[in-house]
């Protein structure tokens, strides 16, 4: 019996070594800072680029509508003195009907843009919560606050602050290292 | 007598190690059931974006196969079902607002309804995609919307995507989900291929 009280003591205490290693949760108060996560994070800047190319497109689109408007407007113009009385309300009539359409679709063209853009940071954002909250489940955090400047952490030591390793780890997932 | 205590220590160590890595089997589909919706499993996966409630549920092969059984279940007839779903990775998907469907929560209007309808009905495989961590994507070979006019707390549907050996070796899938008009930007969840490859079976 005493022969096994030596092996059994030296397995406890490994196993509570083990345990101490690698199953403890820290309970450190870590943060990131959102705005440089934003910032520096790879995919920011692809979506933003791909949402200028829509949004170029869309508002190209009703600037064309705009220029036609605008030429039919200087012809009218040109034109008016030649016209009849009732020729003059026709054209006039067409003209405000032409106005308010393409203001209708300038309307709908600014909240497809909006969507767009929501879209566009809804899709990083998601993306960075995803791997902080992942990242903070591995490593055992019971909390990471995120700083985005308007007062919501004041002040913390460098010394807890993850952003450069969340963002090392969030740029090399991305890039699929 | 020493040696005999060593040996069934040596035994007893032995067989927790084969329990441990044993697959999970269960007697019913009720049990695999519950113990895929266990979130802590790894097998069902949640996400709440902007009001929009997301669970993606990966559905192993024995599933279907008790589907496609039924009663009549003999080791031969399970055999030929695997062997005919066993190509495949298939996954559930369940998105709902307000514990609404999604085509009840986009009715504003009898365009956007119409629009709705047909990306569930016909475009789901252009908005939905499984890839690997290196970015190889894996073929999406059909989906399912059963449409449950209203009946329904979420709207759901089944993928079928390409199963590929070499794929599952990464370690993670990354299945994704474009925006569906609801502001939820792209949507992402990260499958562990451990999960896929020792899939929970039934029989």
């Amino acid at each position: 019996m005493n022969k096994l009280a030596l092996p059994l003591s030296i397995i406890a205490i490994l196993v509570s070594i083990f345990s101490f290693i690698y199953l403890k949760s820290t309970s450190e108060l870590v943060y990131v800072d959102v705005n440089i996560l934003l910032d520096g994070y790879k995919r920011t800047k692809i979506v933003r680029v791909e949402f200028e190319e829509k949004a170029n497109t869309l508002n190209a689109n009703v600037d064309s509508l705009m220029t036609n408007w605008q030429n039919e407007l200087k012809l009218y113009e040109k034109d008016r003195a030649k016209m009849s009385k009732k020729e003059l309300e026709l054209k006039q009539e067409l003209l405000r009907n032409k106005q308010q359409q393409i203001n209708n679709y300038q309307q709908a063209i600014q909240k497809q843009i909006q969507e767009e853009d929501q879209k566009a940071s809804q899709t990083v954002i998601n993306d960075i919560n995803g791997f902080v909250k992942e990242y903070g489940k591995k490593n055992g955090y019971k909390i990471i606050f995120g700083a985005s400047g308007n007062g919501n952490i004041m002040y913390a030591d460098e010394t807890i602050d993850l952003t450069n390793k969340i963002l090392e780890g969030l740029n090399a997932e991305f890039e699929g290292k | 007598m020493q040696n005999l205590k060593v040996n069934s220590v040596f035994i007893v160590a032995l067989l927790s190690l084969v329990v441990s890595c044993k697959k999970n089997s269960f007697n019913s589909k009720e049990d695999l059931l519950t113990f895929l919706h266990n979130e802590a499993n790894g097998y069902v996966h949640h996400k709440t974006i902007n009001g929009v409630d997301f669970t993606l549920t990966y559905r192993p092969i024995d599933l279907l196969v008790e589907q496609e059984l039924g009663g009549n279940i003999d080791k031969s007839n399970i055999q030929i079902s695997r062997e005919k779903y066993r190509d495949y990775i298939y996954f559930n998907l369940s998105i709902s607002r307000s514990d609404q469907e999604l085509l009840n929560a986009a009715a504003e209007n009898r365009n956007k309804f119409g629009a709705m309808v047909n990306q569930l009905a016909f475009g789901m495989n252009d908005k939905v995609h499984l890839f690997t961590k290196s970015k190889d994507t894996l073929e999406i070979i059909d989906f399912v919307y059963p449409r449950m006019y209203g009946m329904s707390r979420s709207t759901s549907m089944m993928f079928v995507f390409l199963r590929s050996e070499d794929h599952l070796d990464e370690d993670y899938l990354n299945f994704t989900i474009e925006d569906l008009g609801f502001s939820t930007g792209e949507v992402k969840f990260k499958i562990n291929t451990k999960k896929i490859k020792n899939e929970p079976t039934i029989y």
